[in-house]
């Protein structure tokens, strides 16, 4: 499964005040660390960018493409800033991201044709996020069939079912599972990307890592091709690429819902297996669920 | 053909929670089934109607509300015993006079009061502090020791001060009122934390009570979860009965300060709302919705 790096993202601190003061150097020890870790792409969130957004995405992808050989998912809803950076991409970039709205419709998905982007396309639309896989379904298929019209190839295109915080809505984190594993027989060849770690948001800091490894690993049991994660968790990094193949072997049997006695187990694979068990909706999630 | 109804048996049961002790006992939860479906399996205790007495002399209560109590207002025992006459089946004293921003009165004094209620009362007692979490820690430690055995329920232990509480609940022989703002997480993560010292017979889950108009849907969505996850899906970390404090809610509505008629039928539909969707305990203020609640879960209605 890809891995696109996380860690270059406004909402931290040490990101935004260095992009506010140009500051080359924490950017790009960043970008380093992440490629580094074994990140196949980075990804750059500049949010909103409302202030000078050309101006910040060219930096932001000049200073990156200094020190890192890898291509970037350009990660911002700032139509103006999109088209900056990836003027200024020399590999092939992904869009982050467009949606069934009709602003980025108009906006976005053009942006995608001219620089021959991958675009990554979310299951919002002008109603916002649909609650239910079938409502996803329905969303998604509609843009798509729209992307494809407007010459953008399906094989091109990584759909995001929009991933909700666990601790906000457990029942769209089961359903996003689902989702991703009846996309490649509602869109044949289209390709799939999440957002993580936003699952753990909302989450005690210490627990979050333990919740974005494991529904990784569902995810990508259910046919994910690519997460936006923190590559700088080496677990992560090492449960991706095939290791801790007990540890996968055991979400996998909470996954089937095969019983699995988590007393008898070591302490971390109970807690892999308790995690699955909330993640799969099989138990109530609390702050406290390692605890019962 | 004949008709067969459908059915359901669920795998969970609700914990059975003693109030008080000896004769003057009162049990709550107990049941395997959802709310009222006695067709689908056994309840061991009916839901129980509390009234509510407030040690403050129902300061800001509405007129109506007063009415059947207002000679005793200011005694809280014999107001107390009003409540039981009038057919409640326990009191809830709220321990509204030792609010910092009121009266502030001292924990002491309200360990004295509650002390000399469970003497002279001839039924269990539900004790709420005045819900400030830090003022709470001090009174209802101070209830608890004083009240040593009599196994009161009490709360509110909230997030921010569960574990002086629990403590206190835990050494001196009493259940406590596990409370948290209408979110099913939330409430399972304080169950969680509070059965590493308490077993599940001593707590109840207070998910708050909105009144009608004012949020109750969204109480009622939280306590018929309570309930499914508990019975259906079998989590014992949420198989406590629930406690529905919802009198006072009603009563502070603009609609029952206006017209005391109004105020009734807010607490009765609230109350009933509540029921349906799986509460153990009802508190109430007027008594004779009291009665009509009673006759609800009766079956007489």
């Amino acid at each position: 499964m890809i891995l696109i790096g996380e860690n270059i993202h406004i909402i931290s601190k040490a990101v935004s005040e260095a992009v506010r003061n140009r500051d080359i150097a924490p950017i790009q020890a960043l970008a380093r660390a992440q490629a580094r870790a074994g990140a196949d792409y980075l990804d750059l969130n500049l949010g909103p960018a409302r202030r000078e957004p050309e101006q910040v995405a060219s930096w932001l992808v000049g200073t990156v493409q200094e020190v890192a050989d890898l291509p970037i998912s350009l990660d911002t809803m700032n139509p103006l800033a999109m088209e900056a950076g990836l003027k200024l991409c020399r590999q092939r970039a992904l869009l982050n991201s467009a949606s069934g709205k009709s602003e980025s419709r108009e906006y976005m998905m053009p942006l995608a044709i001219k620089y021959n982007t991958q675009v990554v396309i979310s299951v919002i639309t002008d109603q916002g996020c649909p609650p239910d896989v079938d409502s996803r379904v329905e969303s998604i298929v509609e843009t798509v069939a729209y992307a494809n019209s407007m010459g953008i190839d399906t094989e091109d295109i990584w759909v995001d079912p929009i991933i909700l915080p666990v601790s906000a809505d457990q029942k769209q984190v089961h359903e996003a599972l689902e989702f991703i594993r009846i996309l490649p027989d509602l869109l044949p060849g289209v390709k799939s990307v999440v957002g993580l770690s936003n699952v753990s948001n909302g989450t005690p800091a210490h627990l979050r890592g333990l919740l974005n490894r494991t529904y990784m690993v569902m995810l990508q049991r259910n046919g994910l091709h690519a997460a936006i994660a923190d590559v700088l968790d080496e677990e992560l990094v090492e449960l991706n690429s095939g290791g801790l193949n007990d540890t996968r072997v055991l979400i996998n049997r909470v996954m089937d819902g095969e019983p699995v006695d988590a007393e008898a187990l070591p302490e971390k694979e109970k807690s892999y297996v308790q995690t699955a068990r909330v993640l799969m909706g099989d138990a109530l999630y609390s702050h406290a669920w390692l605890e019962t | 053909m004949e008709y067969k109804a459908p059915l359901e048996s669920y795998t969970g049961r609700i914990r059975e929670v003693t109030i008080g002790r000896g004769g003057k006992a009162v049990r709550v939860g107990g049941s395997n089934i959802l709310p009222l479906h006695h067709f689908e399996g056994s309840a061991a205790s009916r839901p129980v109607i509390a009234l509510e007495v407030d040690d403050n002399g129902a300061a800001g209560w509405a007129a109506a509300a007063v009415q059947p109590f207002k000679d005793v207002v200011n005694d809280p025992v014999k107001w107390a015993g009003r409540c039981l006459e009038l057919g409640a089946d326990l009191v809830c004293l709220h321990l509204e006079s030792t609010d910092p921003h009121g009266a502030n009165g001292t924990a002491a004094e309200a360990a004295k009061l509650v002390k000399k209620m469970v003497q002279e009362m001839d039924s269990p007692l539900i004790v709420y502090g005045c819900g400030d979490d830090r003022k709470d820690i001090g009174v209802l430690t101070a209830v608890a020791e004083a009240c040593r055995g009599e196994n009161l329920l009490m709360g509110p232990a909230v997030k921010e001060n569960y574990e002086a509480i629990l403590r206190a609940v835990a050494d001196n022989g009493h259940c406590i009122i596990a409370q948290t703002p209408i979110d099913i997480n939330l409430e399972k993560e304080l169950n969680v934390k509070l059965l590493k010292l308490l077993p599940p017979e001593r707590i109840v889950i207070d998910p708050l009570s909105s009144a009608l108009g004012y949020g109750m849907e969204y109480s009622f969505t939280i306590m018929e979860r309570t309930r499914q996850v508990g019975v259906v899906y079998g989590d014992t970390a949420m198989q406590m009965p629930v406690i529905a404090d919802l009198g006072r809610e009603c009563w502070k509505t603009n609609q029952a300060r206006s017209d005391g008629e109004q105020g009734m039928i807010w607490e009765s539909i609230t109350a009933m709302s509540l029921l349906l969707a799986g509460a153990d305990i009802l508190v109430l203020r007027h008594p004779d919705n009291c009665r009509l609640l009673k006759e609800a879960i009766e079956g007489k209605l």
